[in-house]
């Protein structure tokens, strides 16, 4: 893949308009290069730009290349009987969303809002050190923009509205029954919040 | 001598850190269901800024709370002892579980066996001293998380969720805070605040399960419904670490057609895979706030109840 393409992604990465599977290619096409600096860099800056205590070089492509090399292929232990469907399936699934990473540069958007969609890239593109505050001039606000796998794909019967409908009941839903210290009401109800809060 | 003394100080650190940290978080949750105060607070996470505005009352061991959000719609949500009352905004559910509260029950260990607790020094939040604590996952599986803790009283202040890159996910920090108890008024909802139901747990035996869960995770609750959009059953269960959740929903495709897909809202992955039992066709979507991998592990590990996917 071209040097271009990956600092593409390397931009898409800060803007969060990346997703992890994209954070792995990104990792395994360029072991501690350019990109890494690159990465390196961008932190610092957004850091600066934000003028914060975040944890300081936590991260970095060696923790995440040591967490891939001991991961198991999921599905693999859990599922004997089951694991060379689901193992192909989840390989075939993890391929074919690089594969759209790579043919499309962007996610697939799937949403009615458009136009939200495209403003919304067209800025990750024009301000690479953008702080994440896109404000609420995006008004992306919760994109229902589930990521097709290749099985959508591949049937044209199938389409993701069912699915689509039912994410922000799931969310909603998931934000109030989750258990956790520190968030106490206060983040589940933000949480819920931001999943409908247009 | 003084530099000796800090280098020192250095490292010896390491050894004092669990400990420490599982006082400042027994601290944190003690202040959490003991302290009534007031405040202004931002929530972000990706294409998402927005003020709320909290009051919260600890009165003879009852906790009472009225959130409003302060940006676009007036979202508004009462809540007495940890159970939502009320809520106005949120379309179509009248009905929700209560929350899982299980850090309480936890001992700190267990915690400190998945997350690596790191005191960071000191920071200054919503003009008040905070000690900064990040909890760091021992494995891949999870997220770390950043709390800035109140010197005075031990509330968290700043709450950070950061990804394996160190990039962050979520925040929820504090602008403004004052430790008043407010009064009756303030914690009446003023606009269109419409009751919610609790949901009852299911306690059959007859669900599925998760064949494989990040270690540390254990089954929290279970509840069956029927689903918001048209009556089919929806099956919920909530899986916990002590600080991360991951949910499960399980509902029966029948003429629907849907393939598998993932996605990301904000820190939380979404990942569905549709399971053929001798039952029929079930979408099973696994959502939490942890990395997209392990979501996907969790969705395709789930297993039918009694008998292979």
């Amino acid at each position: 893949m071209s040097r271009e393409a990956l600092q593409e992604s390397l931009s898409a990465l800060m803007d969060n308009e990346a997703d992890e599977l994209e954070v792995r290619r990104i990792l395994a096409a360029e072991a501690g290069g350019e990109l890494h600096a690159s990465w390196s860099r961008y932190q610092l800056a957004r850091a600066a730009l934000h003028r914060e205590a975040v944890l300081p070089n936590f991260s970095v492509a060696a923790a995440v290349s040591a967490a891939l090399a001991d991961e198991p292929v999921p599905g693999m232990t859990s599922a004997p009987q089951a694991s060379r469907w689901t193992n192909g399936w989840a390989r075939l699934a993890v391929a074919a969303s690089v594969t759209v990473a790579v043919l499309g540069g962007v996610r697939l958007y799937n949403q009615d809002e458009l136009a939200g969609a495209q403003l919304a890239q067209q800025a990750a593109h024009l301000q690479v050190t953008q702080p994440q505050t896109q404000g609420p001039a995006i008004l992306a606000g919760y994109s229902e923009s589930p990521q097709l796998t290749p099985r959508s794909a591949a049937a044209p019967g199938n389409d993701s509205e069912w699915l689509r409908q039912r994410y922000p009941h799931y969310l909603q839903q998931h934000a109030q029954q989750g258990g956790s210290a520190a968030a106490d009401g206060t983040l589940p109800y933000a949480r819920g919040a931001s999943v409908d809060g247009r | 001598m003084r530099t000796w003394l800090g280098l020192l100080g250095l490292l010896s650190a390491p050894l004092l850190w669990a400990d420490e940290a599982e006082d400042r978080l027994a601290r944190m949750i003690q202040a959490q269901a003991s302290q009534s105060y007031q405040g202004t607070f931002v929530y972000e996470r990706q294409g998402s800024f927005v003020a709320h505005q909290l009051w919260r009352r600890a009165l003879d061991g009852q906790l009472r709370e009225r959130l409003l959000q302060l940006d676009g719609m007036p979202r508004e949500s009462l809540s007495e002892n940890g159970r939502v009352l009320c809520m106005t905004g949120s379309a179509d559910e009248l009905q929700l579980p209560q929350r899982q509260q299980i850090l309480t029950h936890l001992d700190a260990q267990a915690l400190s066996a998945h997350y690596q607790p790191r005191l960071l020094g000191s920071n200054r939040i919503a003009g008040r001293e905070v000690e900064e604590l990040a909890l760091l996952p021992r494995d891949p599986h999870r997220y770390a998380m950043q709390l800035s803790l109140d010197r005075q009283t031990g509330l968290p202040l700043r709450s950070l969720l950061l990804g394996a890159q160190g990039q962050l996910l979520e925040r929820l920090q504090f602008t403004e805070i004052q430790l008043q108890a407010p009064s009756d008024e303030q914690l009446q909802a003023v606009g269109d605040c419409r009751d919610i139901e609790p949901l009852a747990t299911a306690r059959d035996a007859q669900v599925w399960r998760a064949d494989w869960l990040p270690p540390g995770f254990v089954a929290l609750a279970t509840w069956r419904r029927s689903s918001p959009l048209g009556g089919q059953e929806l099956l919920t269960q909530v899986y916990g670490d002590g600080l991360a959740s991951i949910s499960v929903f399980i509902e029966p495709l029948r003429e629907a057609q849907a393939g598998d897909a993932h996605s990301q809202a904000g820190p939380t992955a979404i990942n569905s895979r549709q399971h053929s039992t001798p039952q029929g066709q079930f979408m099973v979507t696994v959502l939490g706030e942890v990395p997209p991998a392990t979501v996907e592990r969790v969705a395709l590990s789930m297993r039918a109840p009694g008998g292979q996917p």
